[in-house]
């Protein structure tokens, strides 16, 4: 007797198809975890003051307009003793690293220019 | 009993077929991942509030005061200070803090003090413009300043012809806040 039996594994079919699923399950959530990482990595970014390459401290050039109107006012005056207490108003506010470029530099930049017209 | 099993021949090849579309799916959900990624980190805006309010502070002091001189339509002959040009003030600096066809205050505010003899107990004149309300969020300590406005507070000495030494302070303030903040 003979019996005829055709047998269909489909075993090895099903475990690859798990294994796809399980493996696409991980990469969403790892996804998921580096979208995340990524939103909170890029929030709002504050431009900063330039590179110190950029704007020396030391350079008249650099940008302080206010300094620079008071010291023009410094030369403006006529009146020593109030020249003699604006500078050292002046002079206090450098202490307190309250100008962004050097004061006393600056102040000799400028007497320079004005004293040559 | 003979068993038969499938040869060569009837192997079944469907199964590759499917595994090919899981292969094109993982492809497009991390290309898409990546996407999202980049798009996030670099999305966001940039905040410039600090370099427009020290812009603003420039333009109004230069407004003020230029080249050792005071503006002549903010100080009268007699060297006091002209009223007209408080009423005045961002027209005559070229200043506009309208926002064109939108009905919101302005998202700018500057105040200017003119302190004689640098004395900051008595102001003798003061010129303000904009939307004030935002003034008292400039005293907030640093720690809680991340969602409000900002503001610079700058300062410089200018002299009259007639020998006066004004100490003058401009505060300005940005706000825009919406647009700067997550």
């Amino acid at each position: 007797m003979k019996i005829q039996i055709k047998m269909k594994n489909k075993k090895g079919q099903v475990g690859e198809t798990l294994t796809w699923i399980v493996a696409t399950i991980l990469i969403v959530i790892m996804m998921i975890f580096f979208i995340f990482g990524a939103s909170m990595l890029g929030g709002t970014k504050k431009i900063g003051s330039f590179r110190p390459s950029l704007t020396s401290a030391s350079s008249f050039e650099g940008s302080d307009p206010f300094l620079k109107k008071s010291i023009i006012s410094y030369l403006f005056l006529k009146s020593e003793p109030k020249r003699v207490i604006l500078d050292k108003t002046l002079a206090r506010n450098a202490e307190a690293g309250n100008f962004s470029i050097d004061y006393n530099q600056t102040k000799t930049e400028l007497l320079m220019r004005y004293s040559k017209r | 009993m003979i068993k038969k099993i499938n040869t060569l021949k009837g192997i079944n090849k469907k199964g590759d077929k499917l595994i090919s579309v899981y292969w094109f799916a993982i492809l497009v959900i991390v290309a898409i991942g990546i996407v999202l990624m980049v798009n996030t980190f670099y999305g966001e805006n940039y905040d410039v509030r600090s370099q427009e309010a020290e812009i603003l502070a420039q333009k109004v002091a230069d407004c003020i005061y230029f080249g050792g001189e005071f503006n002549s339509l903010i100080v009268n002959p007699q060297g006091g200070f002209r009223e007209d040009f408080n009423d005045n003030f961002l027209k005559m600096c070229n200043l506009n803090f309208t926002i064109e066809g939108g009905l919101e205050r302005p998202p700018y505010y500057v105040e200017v003090g003119f302190f004689p003899d640098g004395d900051l107990k008595k102001s003798s004149f003061t010129m303000l413009d904009g939307n004030k309300n935002w003034k008292p969020d400039c005293s907030v300590g640093v720690s809680q300043r991340a969602n409000l406005v900002t503001c610079k507070e700058k300062e410089f000495f200018a002299v009259t012809k007639s020998d006066s030494v004004y100490l003058i302070k401009i505060l300005s303030i940005v706000g825009k806040i919406d647009e700067n903040t997550n």
